[in-house]
């Protein structure tokens, strides 16, 4: 749970902190929209929705996951029901801070891209 | 190879910050892990470098964090966010050319990995003082000639001498004296164990100033005849044969079946002098007072004023009245004073610097290496930066972009350089014999040796990084644009020519010296011992003083004899004999006089290695008697008293009438047996008894029934495997008294085998140093001429459609390399000549400028200049001369 969320701050004000995201961590954040991943898990989904383009180093994801620990976007939680490989391997998952900062910033991002579409640098959707 | 990737990845994590470390290594090394095996070895340049870039951001954001920055890392602002980006373009940049990022990181890894290995090794040793408070105020003071020509030479004193110096000097604070022999442990219910130990002054302990860990040392009576025997015992021994029982001091121990009472136990790690394990008052007994024993060695501390110099004056000064004084037992012994660091490391100490510098050359060549690289690639992306200039990159930005990207590949060639110099400094330590290198135990990678690394890392940076990038970002956006895409040779290749042309003179410096070092080491192993060492065994025994005292001398002669004669009844044994020394043994000197000739000349002091012997010995040993006779039984107690000489004695001595038949005069301190003049019955071969590299010195050899020695050697010459034969030679001795230690046994072979260790070790350090030189080389030449290739192949094009064969294109480019080397080659024979006279005090039996050697070495280079070649020669005449053309 993030150290500051209490009754009387406002959770808008605590998510814009934290925009924007590097590449990075968004990349990291939307792959664990889905569920619970381990790291080489967020990797490879990563490395395929993106078709190959961006693939990320692990000292890279690990450095990422340290600090959105911290920060309190995602935690550390059970294997999920029927993976049976490996009992050590670690498992993260968005919390609520977690999902509301890439909502936001997914959202800051498609504005952005509007604003491009309307002055035509980017064709018309 | 995946196993070597992980490794290493594993060994970058040690460079993070401990709070990632901690937390997440294990999982980063099993991602990586499965990252290797689903995508390869693409993947594995990516993660090194991914993590090398990783490891200074988290220090930042580390450092960042105590200091409050805020670090939400944001993309484009301020100059942390530039850094990361151009860390991250620079990156990307390295990993598109995973060749050249490896063969950059792991050439200056080697070289940094090498020369701290050894940097490690030669600071420990040279530099780190000896365990004592102020070590530098610590001297020798050996007995040496009267002539100050032989200066080096170390001798040693005797007792009364040693009260003389106490009395009369001026130089030291304390002045104490020892002698090392070996001496008898009996425990209660255990075996006797033979132990070095140290008979020392009472005030050997304060002179160092090192107090005793338990109890205390001697006092001023014990050091006295007759006074309590007490005796302090190591560290070592307290805890492997005491299990460090607080109660032992106090309590009594048995030496030389004697019971002795332990006053102080030492604290541990120290063994002062020469390996000590036990320490006993020095106390003279008879021997002891005699004038002409030459046995002790002191030791003083300087008073804070005085400096080597002026004590070696004044002990000089003294040893001259002594002469005088005394002619008898010490003419013409002079005295020096050496300092104790200097005498511990002395002799190694050209071998480490001869070594330091052959790493240097080594890490210089590296680094040329990596220029070249640098370099290469830097002209080839000169128009990436013409067009990045364009677009309103400053040249600063543009600088340090490349800066940083040097600086990448330097600190990961750094950090790999630093597992490569623990493994390195691992191996060495491996296979440095146990005393070759003066307190290798000591010795471990420190936090300045990795300064010295980094000082290195950074320099190299600044040396490869730097040069190419100032010469790229000097040049207007138009030249560079132009370079980028123009063939043909640039000026860029010049330089990377003469780099290489460097490389091969240094790699030929590097690589002769190895050779003449294989060859001295081949000389050596050539050089006859004079004695047969195959199939000898020795055992140690030494009847304790307090059981065989010296005026029984007779017990002892009888039982010397009758243990020969047991040791020949061992089934498997040809023939025993016994040895004051055993072969490779120096012994010590004593003086002698020669009958018939005048009171002896000082500068030409009359003395020799002593060696008692019983008959049989020379034969056991294989060592030939070549004139007179050898001993037999009846040269005992009650007859004549007779000697042998070695033929180095016969050609200083007697060089015209020969040595058999003639005589000497010598003291004998045992009341009964034959004294007075002694005939010199036969001559032996000599026996390479100061080293194989030295000349023999003249030794005499006496029969041991008359001169009956308590220590000796017995020697077994043994048929077929040895191994069964020991039990035999123990039991042999256990049955003559069962209360005689036994351990010890050891075969000839083994001991010439270490003599020959210090000089192996340096031949295959530097041998392995002028292997890695001349990869480098071949590497650094290979790399300069595919680029050449590369770069001229539209005008191969041209050439081949103009009717050039390929057989000429190749017979080209290998024409290139070799005159690139052979230039190389032509400046290293000056390099290796200066670098020769350095090494001569290693060399043996082969001469600095030796032309086999230099001719031999030439012929190598050119070889690898060949191979080198011969790839980019290849591809050169493959090229198509339609495309090549077209392509322009």
């Amino acid at each position: 749970m993030s150290p500051r969320t209490g009754p009387d701050i406002d959770i808008d004000v605590l998510v814009r902190e934290h925009l924007p995201l590097s590449d990075a961590v968004f990349h990291i954040l939307v792959a664990l929209v889905g569920g619970a991943l381990h790291g080489y898990g967020v990797l490879l989904e990563v490395e395929e929705r993106t078709e190959g383009r961006v693939v990320l180093g692990t000292g890279t994801l690990y450095s990422a996951v340290k600090r959105l620990r911290r920060d309190g976007l995602i935690e550390e939680t059970e294997p999920p029901c029927g993976e049976d490989d490996d009992p050590r391997r670690r498992y993260y998952r968005l919390t609520e801070l977690g999902r509301a900062v890439t909502d936001a910033e997914a959202r800051r991002l498609e504005a952005m891209v509007s604003f491009a579409r309307e002055k035509r640098v980017l064709p018309a959707s | 190879m995946k196993k070597f990737v992980l490794g290493l990845y594993r060994g970058l994590l040690l460079l993070l910050p401990p709070g990632l470390r901690r937390e997440h290594g294990p999982e980063m090394t099993e991602t990586v892990r499965r990252r290797l095996d689903r995508d390869g070895a693409g993947a594995a340049t990516r993660e090194l470098l991914d993590l090398a870039a990783t490891i200074p951001r988290e220090w930042v954001a580390a450092v960042g964090d105590r200091a409050g920055v805020d670090h939400h890392a944001k993309g484009g602002g301020g100059a942390m966010g530039g850094v990361a980006k151009d860390l991250r373009y620079g990156l990307r940049t390295l990993v598109r050319s995973p060749a050249f990022t490896m063969v950059a990181v792991l050439t200056l890894a080697v070289g940094i990995g090498v020369t701290t290995a050894i940097y490690t090794v030669v600071d420990s040793v040279l530099f780190r003082s000896l365990p004592f408070p102020e070590p530098d105020e610590l001297v020798w003071v050996w007995g040496g000639p009267l002539d100050p020509v032989n200066r080096s030479a170390r001798s040693w004193t005797s007792y009364p001498d040693y009260r003389d110096y106490v009395e009369r000097e001026r130089s030291f604070e304390e002045l104490a004296a020892f002698r090392s022999p070996r001496v008898i442990l009996s425990a209660r219910g255990e075996a006797p164990t033979r132990e070095p130990a140290a008979r020392v002054t009472a005030n050997l302990f304060s002179t160092v100033r090192v107090e005793a860990a338990l109890g205390r040392t001697f006092t001023r009576q014990e050091d006295r005849i007759g006074g309590p025997p007490a005796v302090v015992l190591s560290h070592a021994v307290f805890s492997e044969r005491f299990g460090e029982d607080p109660g032992l001091v106090g309590r009594s121990v048995t030496i030389d079946g004697t019971p002795h009472t332990v006053v102080g136990i030492m604290p541990p790690g120290f063994d002062f002098p020469e390996g000590a394990r036990l320490w006993l008052p020095a106390r003279p007994d008879v021997a002891g007072d005699d004038r002409g024993m030459h046995r002790l060695i002191l030791v003083g501390r300087l008073r804070d004023e005085v400096d080597p110099e002026a004590a070696a004056r004044d002990v000089y000064a003294i040893a001259e009245s002594l002469a005088e004084a005394h002619p008898e037992d010490n003419a013409d012994q002079g005295a020096w004073a050496e300092p104790l660091l200097e005498a511990y490391v002395g002799d190694v100490r050209a071998t480490l610097l001869i070594l330091l510098g052959s790493t240097g050359v080594v890490l210089f060549i590296a680094c040329l290496n990596v220029a070249n690289l640098f370099l290469a690639r830097t002209a080839t992306r000169g128009g990436e930066m013409g067009i990045r200039s364009a677009m309103g990159a400053s040249r600063g930005r543009i600088l340090r972009q490349l800066l940083l990207e040097g600086l990448m590949v330097a600190v990961a060639g750094g950090a790999l350089g630093v597992g490569l110099a623990q493994v390195g400094l691992d191996a060495i330590l491996a296979l440095a014999p146990a005393g070759v290198l003066p307190r290798a135990d000591e010795v471990s990678l420190d936090g300045r040796v990795l300064v010295v690394t980094a000082a290195l890392t950074l320099g190299s940076v600044l040396l490869f990084a730097l040069a190419p990038a100032l010469r790229a970002a000097g040049r207007s956006v138009g030249e560079l644009v132009k370079e980028g895409g123009r063939t043909g040779e640039s000026g860029g290749g010049r330089l990377r020519s003469l780099l290489v042309i460097g490389e091969t003179a240094l790699a030929m410096a590097l690589v002769v010296s190895g050779t003449l070092l294989l060859r001295s080491f081949g000389e050596v192993t050539e050089v006859e011992p004079g004695f047969e060492p195959g199939g000898r065994l020795i055992l140690p025994v030494s009847l304790p003083v307090s059981r065989y005292p010296e005026a029984e001398w007779e017990r002892v002669a009888e039982f010397v004899a009758e243990l020969r004669r047991r040791t020949e009844a061992v089934p498997g044994v040809r023939s025993a004999g016994l040895t004051y020394a055993h072969p490779l043994d120096p012994s010590w000197t004593t003086g002698f006089h020669v009958v018939g000739r005048p009171e002896p000349d000082p500068a030409a002091r009359p003395e020799a290695s002593y060696r008692p012997v019983t008959p049989g010995y020379f034969e056991t040993a294989g060592i030939r008697v070549l004139r007179g006779r050898d001993f037999t039984a009846s040269d005992d107690g009650s007859s004549p008293p007779v000697v042998m000489v070695n033929e180095a004695f016969e050609e200083r001595f007697f060089p015209e009438e020969g040595a058999v038949g003639r005589r000497i005069r010598k003291e004998s301190w045992w009341e009964g047996t034959p004294r007075g003049e002694w005939e010199i019955v036969g001559v032996v071969e000599d026996v390479r008894f100061a080293g194989l590299e030295r000349p023999t010195p003249p030794a005499f050899y006496f029969p041991h029934a008359q001169r009956p020695m308590n220590d000796m050697v017995l020697m077994a010459h043994v048929e077929g495997d040895p191994g069964p034969v020991v039990p035999g030679l123990r039991q042999a001795v256990r049955e003559m008294d069962a209360g005689l230690p036994v351990q010890g046994v050891r075969a000839m072979k083994d001991i010439l085998s270490e003599t020959l260790a210090r000089r192996r070790f340096v031949t295959v350090l530097l041998g392995a140093f002028g292997l890695t030189a001349l990869i480098l080389a071949g590497v650094g030449l290979y790399g300069v001429l595919s680029y050449s290739v590369s770069r001229r192949s539209r005008e191969m094009g041209v050439r081949l459609s103009l009717g050039a064969t390929r057989g000429g294109v190749v017979r080209t480019v290998v024409g290139q390399g070799v005159a690139l080397v052979a230039v190389g080659v032509v400046l290293g024979l000056g390099l290796a000549l200066a670098s020769g006279r350095l090494l001569e005090s290693l060399l043996f039996g082969v001469g600095s400028t030796d032309p086999l050697t230099l001719g031999g070495v030439a012929a190598v280079l050119l070889t690898v200049a060949v191979v080198a070649s011969a790839r980019p020669a290849l591809r050169a005449a493959r090229v198509d001369p339609a495309e090549a053309l077209r392509l322009e």
